[in-house]
């Protein structure tokens, strides 16, 4: 990994509030990042984020923080699912995909199946995936016999076939094994190549996750809403 | 001896025991009160009448278990038919789900001389008012099981570009059966009252022709009988329709 550069941040002069380290990703590639510019949203009169402005060029971010601190809601900003009361999120991504907490998988349906109706692949393109090693032990089983970790193994390649721009995962590591935890980090943090230029925005709230020198980490309080906050992470 | 089996076999028991009471309280009415045949038959009595029946007893359950099994397997099909025509179709769902609320409403009973106007006797008719009866329930809770789905699969189809509008049968089908086992169990009772009723009103056989009949004839032993009989298949039904629904969302009973 390349050298670790501090990350430049900036807070509005009424606001100071900026929690955490923050180091910046050498690992640019391609057309990768993500831009908040002044963002603000609401949940009805509970205000999340105010004038919030982030530019990340990395490949791969990590959001951190307590729960509750608006890491989901942000990464459902960046994914589309929530709109922002004001402010704009560039560039818009033609193919984002999510990766919820709670697993997303048809619990009647096989591994294979799980894949092949949701992402309309074939048997041989699954066999394509950087994960297909490690899942095609289970692949035909059903997957409410399938643990957590395999379950969210499954999601991570389904997800990684479909070649998305923006891959959006939240708290991916909870409730699974070591080695599965590891294999997915490694996936995210050295995809094959053909995967290079997917953003990946991970929130977690587990120091030990993606630990590595030359992560680009983004650190929130858990103080709501966060005001005027100006991130600016370059590579 | 295994904690689960040995809970089973006790409330087995219970259930056996609050059988045999119920029989003790009928003897003791009857030998007590001296109550005439004519308004509590004695135990005896409607054990006899079993063999005095022509067509046999046996019979008539057959044909009432046949009508009710076959109603509500095409009732719980229907009403999930429509309830996923429904969800795929917006449109069409907002056109006619005032109309199916409406008509759920209605007692099927209070639709009975439609039916027997329209269908007459035949066994169509029959089914048709255990259909009616039951589909319209089904078809609501289907379509609202699909319309509640959990957000993770909101997400999901969202991510994959898959529009809630055209959702795949492999997700909506089995979303709506893991949650119609109460709705069906419900339904399977209804659609007992509804054959008696209808077999009531016009029929060659079953239960209800055979309580229909009988009460013409003040033959209370005999009502009593089939009165049994349609609280045994009653139960059997209600059993069966639990234990197969238990088979059919197998990923949610796995576990248990």
């Amino acid at each position: 990994m390349d050298s670790q550069k501090k990350m430049a941040l900036s807070a509005m002069p009424d606001e100071k509030r900026h929690p955490g380290p923050f180091e910046t990703s050498p690992q640019k590639s391609g057309n990768t990042g993500i831009d908040l510019n002044q963002l603000s949203f609401c949940y009805g009169t509970s205000p999340i984020f105010n004038n919030l402005s982030i530019a990340a060029s990395a490949r791969l971010t990590v959001l951190r923080g307590p729960s509750g601190c608006g890491k989901t809601t942000l990464l459902k900003l960046c994914m589309g699912i929530l709109q922002p009361s004001s402010g704009s999120i560039t560039p818009e991504h033609k193919k984002p995909v999510f990766i919820s907490q709670e697993d997303a998988l048809f619990p009647w349906l096989t591994g294979m199946q799980n894949i092949q109706n949701v992402a309309g692949f074939s048997a041989e393109q699954v066999k394509t995936s950087p994960l297909y090693p490690r899942i095609q032990g289970f692949l035909e089983r059903r997957a409410h016999q399938m643990s957590f970790g395999q379950r969210r193994l499954i999601e991570v390649a389904r997800a990684l076939l479909v070649k998305p721009d923006l891959l959006c995962l939240d708290e991916p590591f909870n409730f699974i094994d070591p080695p599965s935890r590891a294999l997915i980090q490694e996936v995210l943090m050295e995809p094959p190549p053909h995967l290079r230029d997917v953003t990946i925005l991970v929130s977690s709230h587990y120091d030990s996750d993606f630990a590595a020198p030359g992560i680009t980490t983004i650190s929130f309080d858990g103080t709501l809403p966060v005001k005027n906050l100006v991130v600016s992470v370059k590579s | 001896m295994n904690p689960k089996l040995k809970e089973k076999l006790a409330n087995i028991a219970l259930s056996l025991m609050g059988s045999v009471l119920l029989l003790v309280l009928w003897i003791s009415l009857k030998v007590g009160l001296h109550i005439p045949d004519r308004y509590l038959p004695s135990p005896s009595a409607v054990l006899h009448a079993i063999g005095d029946l022509e067509p046999s007893f046996w019979y008539h359950c057959a044909v009432t278990a046949t009508r009710l099994v076959i109603g509500s397997i095409l009732g719980i099909a229907i009403g999930i038919a429509i309830g996923i025509l429904f969800s795929w179709q917006r449109t069409l769902g907002r056109f006619l789900l005032p109309s199916v609320l409406s008509m759920r409403a209605i007692p099927p009973v209070a639709a009975i001389p439609f039916f027997l106007l329209w269908f007459g006797f035949s066994e169509t008719g029959k089914l048709v008012i255990i259909v009616f009866g039951i589909a319209f329930n089904i078809a609501v809770a289907t379509l609202q099981a699909i319309n509640s789905m959990p957000e993770r699969y909101r997400i999901l189809f969202k991510s994959f570009n898959i529009p809630e509008g055209a959702l795949p049968i492999s997700y909506s089908l089995p979303v709506a059966l893991e949650t119609l086992g109460p709705t069906v169990r419900f339904s399977v009772a209804t659609a007992v009252g509804l054959v008696v009723v209808a077999e009531l009103l016009g029929s060659q056989a079953g239960l209800g022709y055979l309580i229909q009949t009988s009460r013409s004839t003040f033959a209370m032993h005999t009502i009593f009988l089939a009165t049994f009989g349609l609280a045994a298949i009653a139960s059997i039904a209600d059993w069966a329709s639990q234990r197969l629904w238990r088979i059919i969302v197998f990923w949610k009973t796995s576990d248990q």
